[in-house]
């Protein structure tokens, strides 16, 4: 069986050849295999020979033209994925946008996604609660008027809006009616309000039936509790601590609310990730959110391509997207942006300013039959004199 | 109820962020032969610049560990807002009339 320490000194001879973190997993498996198999000192400098040439292998040529490759990558599964958006995915009523839908929507960088979601856990002190959950969850789930009334009205005679309060409702969320009464005499143009058992009447002054409509849905949508954007709060049992998903997603009040354990929780819309926790945390999003969203459809793509599409996406410290409008649209070439989209505009303004390409990207190259700047052509040849 | 500590760096997605000095900088650049204008970005208002006190024109070394070989460095340089803009104003200018040639 091979010495530790040779087994130690391998590896530190060969710590320039691979990564600290490759070397540490190395050193563990060669520890656990030389326990169970008796290695031989040959047999264990052998072995990092392997892991050497295999690593060395894996790494990408310089001049490789590993956008093209990436964008096929992402493309090819991309037809094998579904069309329809919905799905159950893990907790039970909340939708969330999956397959192709969702990966569209994040190439896109749509700043308001189709089902914001939000994944809150909590500190450790309170994970395992099940109470502290629910007490979390009515923080943070929006309860608008609506929600805690049996009944709402539009009363013409007396110019006025009637709330029929449910008290149990009422009861369940925490609220008391002069919380309910205080909160309604912040919307704006209320002038009084008055209560009879469970019936409230607002009055809103002098108003044309028109805005009495429109002050009729303020108050309708008026939130009482929770934190804005939240409609609805879900607890999961996952492992052996309770997690809270949330319809809606508003990350950076989320994190105010105590017992919220803010170095795991995370929202699945990308551009509020950025505004809040910045483009490095965004870029990291993107790379999970798209990994996550092929793995569900049950495609493996290297990660490397996730990883450079990302990295393309947040390169100028803000999230672009890939179309017209991002990325594509910002390249130098008046060629390359024609034949994306569309193409006249583009033509047109570069002979009116007298626009000149110079030809020194992928797309123009094969536009005019000439060899791509990248991988064989990225070389010139001169004749030795 | 005191109001809570928040520190988004404290945030898993978050990853390790640290401000260049001039010396370390100088070096990059050299390293890669390149001009601060070749690197990638980041904005002033960007949350983590603003905690760690990185102004336009530090260059910012990124420390991510979400890579398949384990750690991966990547830097960005700071820019502001209105630099960006004051970018595009600049193209505007370059568009030169032409004098008429002579018939």
């Amino acid at each position: 069986m091979a010495d530790l320490t040779y087994i130690d000194t391998q590896i530190e001879k060969n710590g320039d050849k691979l990564t600290e973190h490759i070397l540490g997993q190395l050193k563990e498996k060669l520890y656990f295999a030389n326990e169970k198999y008796n290695l031989s000192n040959d047999e264990v400098v052998s072995i990092i020979e392997e892991c050497i040439k295999a690593y060395e292998k894996s790494l990408v040529d310089p001049g490789e033209a590993v956008g093209t490759v990436a964008a096929q990558s992402l493309g090819e599964p991309g037809t094998q994925m579904t069309l329809n958006t919905f799905h159950y995915a893990g907790v039970a009523d909340i939708n969330v946008t999956l397959g192709l839908p969702r990966i569209i929507e994040i190439v896109d960088a749509r700043k308001d996604p189709n089902t914001p979601v939000m994944r809150i856990y909590l500190d450790e002190d309170i994970r395992e609660s099940r109470e502290k959950a629910e007490e979390i969850v009515k923080e943070i789930e929006g309860t608008t008027i609506e929600s805690i009334s049996k009944s709402m009205k539009i009363d013409v005679i007396n110019m006025s809006i009637v709330v029929e309060l449910d008290t149990y409702k009422m009861q369940k969320q925490g609220l008391t009616l002069d919380d309910i009464k205080e909160k309604l005499y912040k919307l704006k143009k209320v002038e009084s309000i008055e209560d009879e058992d469970n019936f409230l009447t607002l009055k809103a002054g002098d108003v044309s039936l028109m805005e009495l409509r429109k002050f009729f849905n303020r108050v309708k949508s008026h939130q009482l509790k929770g934190i804005k954007n939240v409609k609805r709060a879900l607890i999961k049992k996952e492992a052996e601590e309770y997690v809270i998903y949330t319809e809606g997603s508003n990350l950076g009040e989320a994190f105010k609310i105590p017992g919220v354990d803010i170095t795991r929780s995370i929202s699945n819309d990308i551009n509020e990730i950025q505004r809040v926790l910045g483009i490095e945390a965004a870029r990291r999003a993107i790379v999970d959110e798209i990994r996550k969203t092929l793995e569900e459809q049950g495609l493996d793509v290297d990660i490397r391509h996730i990883m450079l599409l990302a990295d393309l996406m947040t390169m100028e410290g803000e999230i672009k997207q890939i179309g017209r409008h991002g990325i594509s649209g910002e390249k130098s070439s008046i060629l390359a942006r024609a034949s994306f989209e569309v193409t006249t505009n583009h033509l047109m303004k570069a002979a009116k300013f007298g626009e000149i390409d110079s030809l020194s990207g992928v797309t123009e190259n094969v536009i005019i039959g000439q060899p791509i700047p990248m991988g064989t052509g990225n070389v010139k040849l001169i004749m030795k004199k | 109820m005191t109001k809570k500590k928040i520190n988004i760096l404290d945030n898993e997605f978050v990853p390790e962020h640290t401000i260049l000095t001039e010396e370390e900088s100088n070096e990059l650049l050299q390293k890669f032969n390149i001009t601060y204008d070749k690197l990638p970005l980041i904005l002033e208002t960007d949350p983590v610049v603003k905690i760690i006190g990185a102004k336009y024109g530090d260059i910012i070394k990124i420390v991510r560990s979400d890579s398949p070989a384990g750690k991966s460095v990547f830097y960005r340089y700071v820019i502001g807002e209105d630099a960006k803009q004051g970018l595009e104003e600049d193209l505007v200018d370059e568009i030169v009339e032409e004098e008429p040639t002579e018939e």
